[in-house]
């Protein structure tokens, strides 16, 4: 199974021992589930641990290394949305770490919904995310008469 | 010219651990390449989840330090840092 894991998951299970984030993230070192991971996503985990949680360089640089050895990475390093990091919606925020299109994916993020009033904090989103061709199998065939 | 897929690596052990080895490969139902295969991810992954729990140790300490105790004040920081 392959995962996407937002930032705060990431910082979340570093400094939060016992909890849910800790649980999904050592199920990745162990080779149960796969993450998927990207350069924005990497550099964001870096800086927020040096510059807000005030982490020693050498320590947030060997977080990042743990994760290019444990995780997979998307080839593309789409720029980081400016509109969606100004305005998240809950919906949109993590569109630009989800799995390449044509896969499964559990996507696990510790993003806030708010639900009308009540504030929820899902810990898994399954994402199923299909191939085109998915839709062309739906479609009514085409009548195609052959004419000899 | 196709290119190898797999590299023979020889190793030395004594001949009791030679002996536990091919035992332990016959009680898994592996043959020797699987097993030592498997043998090396496991290894890998009680690895890293030692340094994971090194770092864990230093941030629990650090989010203490800067008043850190919950996943909403996690989630705060990154929303700042994404303003910034």
């Amino acid at each position: 199974m392959r995962a996407v894991l937002d930032t705060n998951v990431f910082i979340s299970a570093f400094v939060f021992p016992g909890g849910a984030p800790e649980h999904v993230y050592r199920r990745a070192l162990e080779g149960r589930i796969t993450l998927i991971t990207s350069r924005p996503l990497l550099s964001e985990l870096g800086r927020v641990l040096t510059e807000k949680l005030d982490w020693e360089a050498p320590y947030a640089e060997e977080v990042v290394s743990q994760l290019v050895r444990v995780a997979r990475h998307r080839r593309s390093t789409p720029a980081y949305p400016r509109h969606l990091a100004r305005y998240p919606h809950p919906d949109t925020r993590n569109c630009h770490e989800r799995a390449p299109i044509g896969q499964l994916t559990l996507q696990l993020d510790g993003a806030t919904t708010d639900t009308g009033g009540t504030t929820t904090r899902p810990l898994a989103r399954i994402v199923e995310l299909q191939p085109p061709s998915t839709n062309l199998r739906i479609a009514k065939p085409l009548s195609v008469k052959r004419r000899f | 010219m196709p290119k190898r897929t797999s590299k023979v690596l020889a190793v030395s052990v004594p001949p009791a651990t030679a002996g536990d080895f091919e035992a332990l490969a016959e009680q898994e139902g592996r043959n020797k390449s699987e097993t030592f295969r498997e043998m090396l991810r496991i290894y890998q992954s009680f690895r890293e989840t030692g340094r994971f729990e090194t770092l864990q140790r230093y941030g629990a300490t650090r989010a203490r330090a800067v008043g850190v105790t919950t996943e909403e004040d996690v989630q705060r920081l990154i929303e700042e840092a994404r303003r910034a």
